[in-house]
Order: C-alpha cells, then structure tokens, then sequence
C-alpha cells in the first residue's frame, strides 16, 4: 500500500516510516501540512493517509483529513492523536472511512487497521 | 445683587447653627447655656423698663432645652424662678410683690413652660431623624458589606475555577507530552523485536538512537511532573545573607549551556558595590529560571540584558532581566506567576514546559521578602522585562561586607 503520513514529531514520523517500510509498504512522510497535500491530493497518489491530530498549525489532523476528502472523496484514513478519545470523537463527526488510534500504539495494532483497511 | 448673595450665604450658615451646636461636647453645651444666662439677664437687667415680662429671660429657655432637652427645661424654669425673684426683689427694692407681679410671674412661667416643651419635642423630633438615619447608614453599610463579601467569595471560586483549569489543562499537557515519546520508545523496540534480522546496522542503530532519545525525554518529563508535585508543597523558610549581585549572576552565567551563552549576546550592568540580603540558592534558582525561559522562547542573536538598580543606598535593589522576544500579551500577565501557566502560543509549539518556573521564582523571591514583576508590551521583538527587588542590605552589616 502506498501511504502518506503526516506528524510534527520528526521521531515519530521516522520511526512509523521504517516499520511500515518493513510490512512491505511504500511510505511518504512529512512533517508540514504545506508538504502533505501536495503528496497526497495528487490523483491516485495514495491509498491511505495517517495524520496527527494535534499539529503545529492552524488546521488540525481532522481539517486536513477533511481538506484531502474534497479532492479524494474515498480516501481511508488513520487519526493519531495524544488527545484525549472525547476530542478526537468531537472532532471527527460525520467524517466516514476514518480510524481514530490514541498514543501509545503498538506498531502491530496499527498494521491490522491497514490490514482491514487494505482489505476493504 | 452681590450683597444679596453674601446674605443669603450668611443666612444659610446661621442656619445650620443649632445642629452644629449639637455635635459640641458636653462641657462646650453647658458653657453655651450659662452663657444664654448672661445675656438673658443682661437683658432684663438693662432693659428693665421695656422687657418687664421678662423675654430676655427665653434665650436661656430655649438654649438649655435644645442642648439638654426636658432636663434643661427642668433646671432652666427653676433657674429662671430664681433668677426673677432676685432681680425683682433687686429692682422693687423693698416692695412686697403684689397681684400684677404674681400674674406676671404666672404668665412668665406658663410661657416658658409652653416654649420649652415645644423646645424639647423638635429637639425630639431632630433626635429621632438623627436615629432613623444612623440606621439607615447602618443597613446601607451592612448591605454594601454583604455585596462586597460576596463579590470577594465570586471572585475567589472564579480564580479557584481558573487554577483547577490551569492544573487541567497541565495534566493534559503531561499526558500529550508522555503519550508521543512513549509511542516513538514502544515502536522503536517493536521495530527491533520483529524485524531485527532484517534491518541493517544503520538502521538498528537508528531505532536504538530514537529509543534512548525518547526515553530520556520521558524521564525529563516526570522529573518535571515530579518537581510540579513538590512546588505545591511548602518551600523551606530562605537562608538570607549579605550577598553580592553581580558574583551571583556571573556564578548562574557560568552555569549555563556555553551553546545557550553564545547564542545571545549577553550585557551585564550590575555594579560591584550592589549587595543585597537574600539567599544566595534561592536567588541563583531564580536567575536560572528566568534565563532558561529566555533560551527556550527569545530568538537567537538577540540582546539580554541583566541590570541592577537602586536609586539610593538604603532603597530596595530592582534587578531586571531585559530580552527582546516576542513579549507578553497583557491580557496574560496577571496569571503569568501562577501554577501550571503556559501562554497560549507556547501550548500550540513542541518546547516543553509545565508553566511552572515562574511561579517557583514568585515563591522564591517573596521568600526573600521580595516581589517579582513583569514588564511588557505584548508586541514582538519588544520582548519583555522581568524585575525583582531584593531589600537592601542592613548599614551595619554592610560594613561587616566590606571589611570582609
């Protein structure tokens, strides 16, 4: 699968960039909204995007997911957040093909998500 | 026209006469009253012949009455009797006083009787709407006493409801602070684990580097947690001590990260001669706490600027620590000295903080017998000044200092 992440946490992105790379996936990252959705909003550049709710900018992990929607309607997505679960839920209403997984997560139970995403 | 204004305000003061006379003292009412006898027997005295009812006779009357109300007009009628008896008796020398006289003296008595009565009950009367405002001062007292007492309790749930928010929202800031580290930790050693074999050395080391990064990050983290759990307990009474300003700050500049020193260029305008009485730990603690706050939020290649003042040698020392960063919004001011604060923008950036380094400064500077304040505009590059005073140092044991 190829996957777009975007998270500020330059150690997080990296660390997320080589398990995936090892499961056998094509990973993109970046740090910056303004690198993202380059990369992603391309046409049939991606086949899952994972965003970090909190992000040190204006726009927050859902606005972002919500932004790429309107150019890739059926993109699946993966919410990552240190947020508490209430905020996140708060924030994603009405936002379908989205799974919201809270830090700490293992590496594991996030390969499932893509495996059941992937699957779909 | 001009006149006309002058006598009116005359009049306005002769006015208030009698109720001014009521606020005298005791002895001041019965010096006023013997002296209503004085002129009220000049009166009949003199004017013998015109005034041979006696009428001169009711300026004592209604003077003892107004000030001493029914005993006054007790003692003024038996004072007036006798006073009468004399002067006639004076007057008509030898002459038995005959029926003219005992209806003049009848008369004179009812009328004085009637005056002084009439006398008493305004005297009453004034009394009485003396009383009723009083009260009324009192209630309105009692009602802006209440008000106040529950605007102070408002205002100390809304600050209460403030700090609980404040810790609130620390707790949040700690939890998102550990969940990130402990997720790159977690995924680092699940990387390691499952794909050992096929990662290459570079590789390895790089999980390995990201696991021990994020896990001193952690350990930063609850050693932070931990010192914000031992503020809110009490701080140990300061160990004050004649101690010299400038060797303090050059001991807290040698302390710091040379990285950090460079990075900014540093004026130092503390006099030798400046000593202040203060604990040497306590007053390095602050310094660093603010420095430290300059290095994590003031740009690089900016001026810092530490400076004593003290306009006489017996006035408190103000030591300030200038920067030119990006300031303080007013409207953050007032809660910047209080547990758990952090300003807004620092919430939304990646630099860690648990908004606590100022409050240990007010704790610790207030301990000294200090106060600590901050100076600024809010507008970027215009930075911000933190200042302290410090009490100066005793005349003799500025001596001691010197010798020493």
């Amino acid at each position: 699968m190829r996957i777009g992440i975007l998270e500020d946490y330059p150690a997080l992105c990296r660390i997320l960039q080589l398990s995936l790379k090892m499961a056998g996936h094509t990973v993109y990252t970046s740090q910056t909204i303004e690198d993202f959705l380059p990369l992603v909003t391309a046409p049939a550049s991606m086949d899952l995007i994972i965003v970090d709710f909190l992000l040190m900018a204006e726009l927050s992990g859902a606005e972002v997911i919500r932004y790429v929607r309107t150019v890739s309607p059926d993109m699946p997505a993966i919410l990552i957040s240190a947020a508490p679960l209430t905020t996140l839920q708060a924030a994603t209403i009405g936002l379908p093909r989205l799974k919201i997984l809270q830090k700490p997560f293992e590496t594991r139970t996030l390969l499932t998500i893509i495996q059941t995403i992937s699957r779909a | 026209m001009k006149q006309f204004n002058h006598i009116s305000a005359l009049l306005r003061q002769v006015r208030s006469l009698p109720l001014f006379m009521l606020r005298l003292s005791t002895s001041k009412h019965v010096l006023i009253v013997m002296l209503s006898y004085g002129l009220g027997c000049a009166g009949l005295w003199f004017l013998f012949p015109l005034v041979h009812n006696g009428a001169s006779m009711f300026l004592p009357i209604v003077s003892a009455c107004w000030l001493f109300r029914y005993r006054g007009l007790l003692i003024s009628l038996v004072l007036n009797g006798v006073i009468f008896q004399l002067i006639y008796a004076f007057l008509l020398r030898g002459m038995l006083p005959d029926q003219a006289f005992l209806e003049g003296g009848v008369i004179g008595f009812s009328t004085s009787l009637g005056l002084g009565l009439v006398v008493c009950w305004l005297r009453v009367a004034v009394d009485l709407v003396y009383v009723a405002r009083q009260q009324a001062l009192a209630a309105e007292q009692e009602r802006l006493q209440a008000l106040q007492v529950g605007r102070e309790a408002t205002f100390a749930y809304e600050h209460q409801c403030k700090l609980n928010e404040l810790k609130d929202q620390f707790l949040l800031n700690v939890s998102h602070e550990l969940r990130t580290p402990l997720t790159v930790l977690g995924g680092s050693l699940e990387l390691l684990k499952v794909y050992y074999d096929e990662l290459d050395q570079t590789m390895r080391d790089e999980a390995l580097t990201q696991a021990v990064e994020n896990h001193n990050r952690l350990v930063n983290l609850v050693n932070r947690v931990l010192e914000a759990i031992t503020v809110t307990q009490e701080f140990s009474p300061a160990q004050c001590e004649a101690v010299h300003v400038q060797q303090i700050v050059q001991e807290v500049l040698s302390q710091l990260d040379p990285h950090d020193l460079e990075a900014y260029t540093f004026c130092v305008q503390v006099s030798e001669q400046v000593v202040v009485w203060a604990d040497p730990q306590y007053l390095i603690q602050v310094l660093h706490n603010l420095l430290s706050n300059v290095f994590k939020y003031v740009p690089k290649q900016t001026e810092v600027c530490i400076a004593t003042i003290q306009p006489t040698p017996s006035s408190p020392v103000c030591l300030s620590v200038q920067d030119a960063g990006p300031g303080i919004s007013p409207q953050e001011i007032p809660l910047l000295f209080e547990r758990f604060v952090r300003l807004k923008r620092d919430l939304a950036t990646a630099i860690p903080g648990t908004g606590l380094g100022l409050y240990i400064c007010k704790q610790l500077v207030e301990a000294m017998g200090g106060q600590i304040w901050v100076e600024s505009s809010g507008r970027a590059g215009e930075g911000c000044r933190f200042c302290l005073t410090l009490p100066p140092i005793a005349p003799s044991t500025s001596e001691m200092v010197r010798e020493n």
